[in-house]
């Protein structure tokens, strides 16, 4: 007889989400669904207010990826008013941005996706987790808690503000860089990027090795990807043009303003949460045996599409990272390997922009007027590409919103690696916690927030996989 | 806001702190916003205790509890400020609820979304950081976004932040 597993929520992850896994009569997977249960209505929130404060609003749509929202929402506003913001604007910008990255990356390989491996998937879920690691590894959960400190302190120390922040508006930022203030960002910068060495040669050493056979088999898909690269296809987490990949290597590229015209967006009834494809590659389908219009965004994705990272650390672990894996490379769990070159390649672009002179430059933006249009623009969020798309009237009052988070891209290659990652563990009807996980792990692969990519809100359950039988009957329940 | 950590290089305020003082909850859902209003008053009225940190940590407080919970670092004392809906309890009224007591739902939000097996302010407690929680029972969290709290817990704004000066001021803090 068919069964029903449900693991709700899938714990670790951002926002909240439930996995649905049905098994035919042999016990083996038949069907799986990765379902996102929160749904916020933000856009329609934002209708009739000021295109200026968007930059402010948007950063209560989740307290995950604030500075993300904020920066993509400043850069529309600046489209849309057609404001252009002076270098050291930009540069203060991205100097925030890529401390934020580092307190998001770091935040995710140790805190979320990092218990997976330090403690191992089969360890029991009271110690599968960042207080386990801590207490494992004293030493350890001290550097990482110095780390994510120091870069939430010098966004606080310089901003004011890092949970909210204020800092960007429309034609630049609030407030120059004093040369003092510099000083001190660059000492801290510096012990930043210490850690970002360690904990790719931690990991390289002593992670990934160890799980080579589950990164070459858990979650693994075929897909597309997309990401922002700068002139010359560099690595850019700020700004630049779109660069959508097929699975064999080629890419077209064009500015955001163009997304509508290269990605669709695919609806299932059984998900808030929608599903882009690459509208160009063929008729949507996430059939992981034949998929379609398929791609993904968020590190690994990154990695794949850029030619190149502008700093030498990075762009060295690149090189490593392709020797090993080719380009693009597909399996899943080296999303993780993907982020911690990010993680280092953020803690060397905040020192370079800290030693460029122009960045204390006193002339931080420019002032700009309301006007009627339509504007699009993005960033790259922790998490993927983020578009935010505004049309406001003549008096900057906002007429619509359309915003496609990062996490959103990656719906249908999720489904994909669950359906994977569960006809993998799960066969003849047998499963245990271990197994399970091993689910939860190729999710969390894709660092997802599910709080901004529905935008609504819902009630939340503790964590329990149900099983139920064809007919809905209850035949047992697991919980943590 | 941050001191020296010494050995510790500088530390965010909610680490160096002797006290914080989190609002809790997204002030675009309705009476959601009860925990982040009560900091903004709080804030604007002044006079807290020195040593004391009070932040609207809106939707991102398991963040800042996160680092909390692993920092050697720490605040001795937690107020969390927070939206509840409980049983037997009148919208608006305010008073506090151990830890223990909060719904299911609600102690998902002090969890970064969940860690199997981790009860984040059970752990903080057990690692000598006392936690007191000031809630507000609502009256109406909608569904979708919209901005405003209902009459009953504006009403209680003050109710909750004296509550939260009283367990500041009965608290014994270690001088900063």
């Amino acid at each position: 007889m068919g069964k029903t597993i449900t693991i709700a929520p899938v714990t670790r992850i951002e926002g909240h989400a439930k996995v649905t896994i049905n098994l035919d009569d042999a016990g083996n997977v038949a069907d799986t669904r990765f379902h996102v249960v929160e749904l916020r209505g933000f856009e329609k929130f934002c209708e009739g207010r000021p295109a200026e404060e968007m930059p402010r609003i948007v950063t209560s749509i989740c307290g995950v990826c604030p500075w993300s929202h904020h920066l993509a929402s400043a850069k529309t506003v600046d489209a849309l008013y057609g404001a252009q913001v002076p270098p050291a604007g930009r540069k203060l910008r991205e100097l925030c941005n890529s401390l934020a990255y580092i307190e998001e990356h770091t935040m995710h390989f140790y805190f979320l996706a990092g218990a997976d491996f330090v403690m191992g998937p089969d360890a029991d879920p009271a110690v599968r987790n960042v207080i386990g690691i801590a207490k494992a590894n004293p030493e350890l959960g001290r550097k990482v808690v110095k780390a994510r400190a120091l870069a939430a302190h010098m966004l606080q120390h310089f901003t004011g503000k890092s949970i909210h922040p204020v800092v960007a508006v429309p034609g630049g930022f609030t407030k120059p860089l004093t040369e003092a203030e510099r000083g001190e960002l660059k000492g801290w910068a510096a012990e930043l990027l210490e850690f970002a060495k360690f904990t790719i040669a931690f990991a390289k050493e002593s992670i990934f090795p160890k799980y080579l056979d589950t990164i070459k088999t858990l979650g693994v898909i075929k897909t597309g990807f997309m990401g922002t690269v700068a002139e010359g296809g560099t690595l850019d987490l700020y700004d630049g043009k779109l660069r959508l990949m097929k699975a064999d290597g080629s890419h077209a590229e064009f500015p955001v303003a163009d997304y509508d015209k290269h990605i669709s967006e695919h609806v299932e009834p059984w998900t808030y949460l929608k599903f882009p494809y690459a509208k160009d590659w063929g008729a949507f389908s996430m059939d992981p045996d034949a998929p379609s219009g398929i791609y993904r965004t968020n590190t690994l994705a990154r990695i794949n599409v850029c030619e190149k990272i502008r700093t030498p650390l990075a762009q060295a672990e690149l090189e490593e990272f392709r020797s090993q894996f080719g380009r693009p490379a597909q399996e899943t769990l080296l999303y993780h390997y993907a982020r911690l070159i990010e993680l280092l390649y953020n803690a060397e672009y905040a020192v370079q922009l800290l030693n460029d002179p122009e960045i204390t430059s006193p002339q931080t933006r420019t002032t700009c007027a309301p006007k009627a249009g339509r504007a699009v623009a993005s960033v790259e969020a922790p998490r993927g590409t983020l578009i935010h798309d505004y049309e406001c009237d003549a008096d900057g009052l906002i007429k619509s919103v359309n915003l496609i988070v990062g996490t959103t891209h990656n719906n249908a290659a999720i489904n994909m690696s669950v359906k994977q990652a569960a006809r993998a563990v799960i066969k003849g009807g047998q499963y245990d916690q271990g197994s399970l996980n091993r689910i939860e792990m190729a999710i969390r692969a894709y660092d997802p927030c599910l709080s901004c990519a529905t935008h609504t809100i819902d009630g939340r359950v503790r964590l329990r996989v149900d099983i139920v039988g064809p007919g809905g009957e209850p035949v047992g329940r697991l919980s943590n | 806001m941050s001191r020296r950590g010494g050995n510790d290089g500088p530390l965010p305020a909610h680490l160096s702190c002797q006290a914080l003082v989190l609002g809790v909850g997204n002030r675009f859902f309705g009476d959601d916003g009860f925990g982040p209003r009560v900091v903004e008053r709080l804030l604007a009225e002044g006079g807290l205790p020195e040593g004391v940190c009070a932040i609207d940590a809106g939707t991102g407080a398991a963040r800042i509890l996160f680092d909390v919970a692993v920092s050697e670092r720490r605040p001795k004392l937690l107020v969390i400020c927070d939206a509840v809906d409980l049983p037997d309890h009148s919208p608006g009224e305010v008073f506090e609820v151990a830890p223990s007591g909060l719904p299911a739902n609600k102690r998902d939000d002090f969890s970064l979304h969940q860690l199997p097996g981790a009860d984040l302010l059970a752990d903080l407690t057990r690692g000598g950081c006392r936690v007191r929680i000031v809630a507000c029972q609502v009256k109406h969290i909608p569904a979708e976004m919209s901005e405003g709290l209902t009459s009953e817990v504006e009403a209680a704004l003050s109710a909750g932040a004296a509550l939260v000066r009283a367990i500041l001021m009965q608290a014994t803090l270690p001088r900063p």
